[in-house]
Parts: C-alpha cells; structure tokens; sequence
C-alpha cells in the first residue's frame, strides 16, 4: 500500500499564506475538492471546524492535525500545508501554528488499509526526529518521501 | 512495573494513535512496561489480553468516548483523562499511574 494513493503534490503547498485558522482550512479543502476527494469543500470544512470545536488538533509545536470524517468524504486522503506566516490554532502549548496536516477520512470503513495509514502517521507525529524533518522539508517530493518512510516502518504494535 | 492503557477519540484515527505514541514513549522513558489498547475507527487494535489484565497494576484511560468491554477493568487503580491530555502530558499521566501502584 502506498502513501500516494492518499496524497500527492498537488495537495502539498509549502507556501501557504493564510490570514486565519479558517482560511488556511479552507484553502486546504479546495485542493481536496479539486481533486474530487471531497464531494464539498463548504460541508468539510464545517466538519473539520466541528472537531476543532471539541478540541483543538493543534497539538503543539507548531503543528496541527485537523481532520474531518464525513460521508461527503470520497477517498480517504491527507493534504499539507507549511504557512508561510503562523496562525493561532487555540493550540494546546499556546504556539501558533505554522505546519498543518489535514486528514479527509469517510465515513464507511471501507477503506481500512487507509485508515490504518493515517493511524501511522498520526502516532508517528510525535516522534520529533521525524516533526523535525517534515517541518523542514522544502521540496514536496521530501515530504511525500518522508510520509512514505513512516508507513513502510510498520510501525503498529 | 506493568501498565495498560486505552486510547480512543471520536474520529478513531488520529488522536487515538498520537495518544498511544505518546504513552508508548513516555512509559519508555521510565522504564515502565506499558500495553496501550487503541479503539479507534479500525475497531480493537492492540487488544490487551486476560493475563495482561491479571498482571497489571494500574490503568491509564486516555478516552473521549464510551469506551468497549470496561467490564474488564473492574478493581484496577485507574487514571481517567481525556485523550488530549495524553498527548499534551503523557509524562504526567505515566507518573500519576505509577504513583497509582504505590
């Protein structure tokens, strides 16, 4: 199974400027419409704001996990943001946030190989060799690189 | 030492994971045997086991949600956080968990 089917350049921005927590969310969403993964880019956002609501996914140093798992969810897929500025994502050390990862998860468990890829990668955030890495990657083939390890290390218990 | 732990968070997908990383490196660090049950979108992973449950000392819930079986918990020292909290603190919760066996 590979990382790609989730994810692939065109949802990676390395330069991302966003003026708020919203509109970073937002401009992740379109990539994720673009390619046809979400059915609505309005509807997931809202899904992913509700999540935020319960508790912030900015999980400190910087980075931030948003994630929204709807039937309006087509393929199971990540996009990666590196804002160029940071924004306040409520976080829970209080850092803006300055690397997101937003996850699109559907609602039926169809695809549980994908699921189990997104799990990796969620547990392998908080190795910070590896946050080190992602957050200094500059070229989005490094990135993909770096998400492609993670998974291949089986590293479920 | 002997710890076990449940993660689970509504999406069943990232929090549950980062939650059981995060205690699985912490426990690491004290030199304390951990088992972190992860019920999550992909259902049971790490499901721990009878005798894993006879021979622990202490509990950590790091959950979000109604957790499955708890039955199986009955009489063990718990500590019962958010899932949140295991991320952001997980040193803490070990330490609280091992002040538990005391």
């Amino acid at each position: 199974m590979s990382i790609r089917a989730l994810i692939n350049e065109d949802l990676i921005d390395l330069h991302l400027h966003g003026s708020n927590q919203l509109n970073v969310i937002e401009q992740m969403a379109s990539m994720l419409e673009r390619q046809g993964r979400i059915e609505s880019k309005s509807i997931f956002t809202e899904c992913v704001l509700e999540r935020e609501a319960q508790v912030t996914t900015g999980f400190g140093n910087g980075i931030a996990i948003p994630h929204g798992k709807d039937e309006t969810v087509k393929d199971t897929s990540i996009s990666i943001g590196k804002l160029s500025n940071s924004v306040d994502w409520k976080a829970m050390d209080d850092r803006d946030v300055s690397f997101v990862i937003m996850l699109a998860i559907p609602e039926s468990e169809a695809g549980t190989t994908h699921l189990q890829i997104l799990s990796q990668l969620s547990g392998k955030l908080m190795d910070e060799d590896f946050r080190d890495s992602l957050m200094k990657a500059n070229e989005k083939e490094d990135v993909l690189n770096l998400l492609s390890d993670c998974i291949t290390e089986k590293n479920i218990g | 030492m002997k710890l076990i732990a449940i993660t689970a968070c509504p999406a069943g997908v990232a929090h549950t994971h980062m939650a059981a990383a995060a205690l699985e490196s912490a426990a690491k660090k004290n030199g304390v045997k951990i088992k972190v049950e992860k019920q999550g979108a992909m259902g049971i992973e790490n499901q721990i086991k009878e005798k894993e449950i006879a021979d622990a000392e202490a509990l950590i819930l790091a959950v979000d949600t109604a957790i499955a079986k708890p039955e199986r918990f009955e009489g063990i020292p718990t500590v019962k956080v958010s899932v949140g909290e295991a991320v952001k603190n997980s040193q803490g919760l070990i330490s609280k968990a091992i002040e538990l066996t005391k």
